[in-house]
């Protein structure tokens, strides 16, 4: 009965691996983003954020049949779409379960929304847009709290601070676990 | 708590799973789409989540004054490699020349009085007075490919700049 237990855990343990993966906080690591090719140019924050590249801009809710427009640019509506991908709210303890890594989402309300993903180093990196992946805010500055890193550039500035996520990421860049496209 | 060779067995039926899920996922990864029009594209980099604000400029006219604008651009030196910063708002403009217009580099980047040319082998010019990049920024508001909200933004910041000279 133990062994056929045992067998039953070892299986489910092997289904899970294979489908969805263990989570591992990524480290910072832009050179695999900043290729100044597809990858850097089909890759957004939310991917980058994820760790996961799709090569497709990611957005949040499209792999769960969702389309953010105009109108649905603020914390509550990005926020929703997110989770519906799968990446879960911050519990109340402030740490992410299953070693899954914190993500930060940020608003310029009704305009754009960015990500920032924690590293192993303890400090915050991000990919504006098509650009490079840097651990930089727009002062230069490292960041060591995307809540008070300068997020404002010219025309646009993400004023908001939405809150943080859970991303089930990988140690190997471009590998996440999230169902993000 | 396993024994070895279970821990091998589970790796080796992780890694056969996987394989199997990935190869229907191989050959649609290798198909390339056409591109469908005649041109050069244009892209705003604004945006850091959502998809940057893009058309294209296709008419003789309008391509032989970008030709023209990067003609009289003078040389410049730069040690950074590229001259779009990675920043949150404006990171500049990109212009993809994918149909081979004749005269157009494969690739343009303008960003702050900044230009650089090609992909593998670049070359930086300096364009002091943002001719290019106003051009090309213009056209993209004639073209209303850039929200209202930011159109406004831009020119309130286009008028400061006028009050204060």
């Amino acid at each position: 009965m133990v062994q056929k237990g045992l067998r039953f855990g070892l299986l489910l343990g092997c289904l899970i691996v294979a489908v969805g993966g263990c989570c591992t906080m990524p480290s910072y690591n832009p050179a695999f983003w900043n290729d100044a090719g597809t990858v850097q140019s089909k890759n957004n924050c939310y991917n980058y954020g994820n760790n996961k590249r799709t090569d497709t801009y990611a957005q949040p809710g499209k792999a769960s049949g969702q389309t953010l427009t105009w109108g649905n640019m603020n914390c509550a509506d990005v926020r929703k779409a997110a989770v519906a991908d799968g990446l879960e709210m911050l519990p109340a303890s402030g740490v992410c379960p299953d070693k899954k890594d914190k993500v930060a989402l940020v608003v310029d309300p009704g305009t754009d929304y960015h990500w920032y993903r924690l590293d192993t180093s303890g400090t915050w990196s991000h990919k504006p847009g098509s650009g490079q992946a840097t651990n930089r805010d727009n002062s230069n500055n490292s960041i060591m709290n995307p809540e008070t890193a300068n997020r404002c550039g010219q025309w646009l500035c993400y004023t908001e601070f939405c809150g943080y996520h859970c991303a089930c990421s990988n140690a190997d860049e471009g590998k996440g676990h999230e169902k993000i496209n | 708590m396993f024994g070895a060779d279970r821990s091998t067995k589970c790796f080796a039926f992780a890694v056969v799973l996987s394989v199997l899920m990935l190869v229907p996922l191989c050959g649609a990864a290798a198909g390339t789409q056409p591109t469908e029009f005649a041109g050069l594209k244009v892209t705003v980099l604004l945006f850091s989540g959502r998809p940057d604000p893009s058309y294209i400029i296709d008419d003789a006219a309008s391509i032989d004054r970008v030709k023209k604008m990067l003609e009289v651009a003078k040389e410049a030196k730069f040690e950074k490699p590229t001259v779009t910063p990675s920043i949150l708002g404006y990171k500049g403009i990109v212009v993809e020349n994918a149909r081979n217009v004749p005269g157009i580099p494969s690739r343009i980047a303008v960003y702050n009085g900044t230009i650089e040319t090609g992909l593998e082998r670049k070359k930086f010019l300096a364009d002091e007075s943002k001719t290019l990049e106003n051009y090309l920024l213009d056209k993209a508001i004639e073209s209303k490919v850039i929200d209202e909200k930011i159109v406004k933004r831009m020119k309130s910041e286009e008028d400061m700049r006028k009050d204060t000279h």
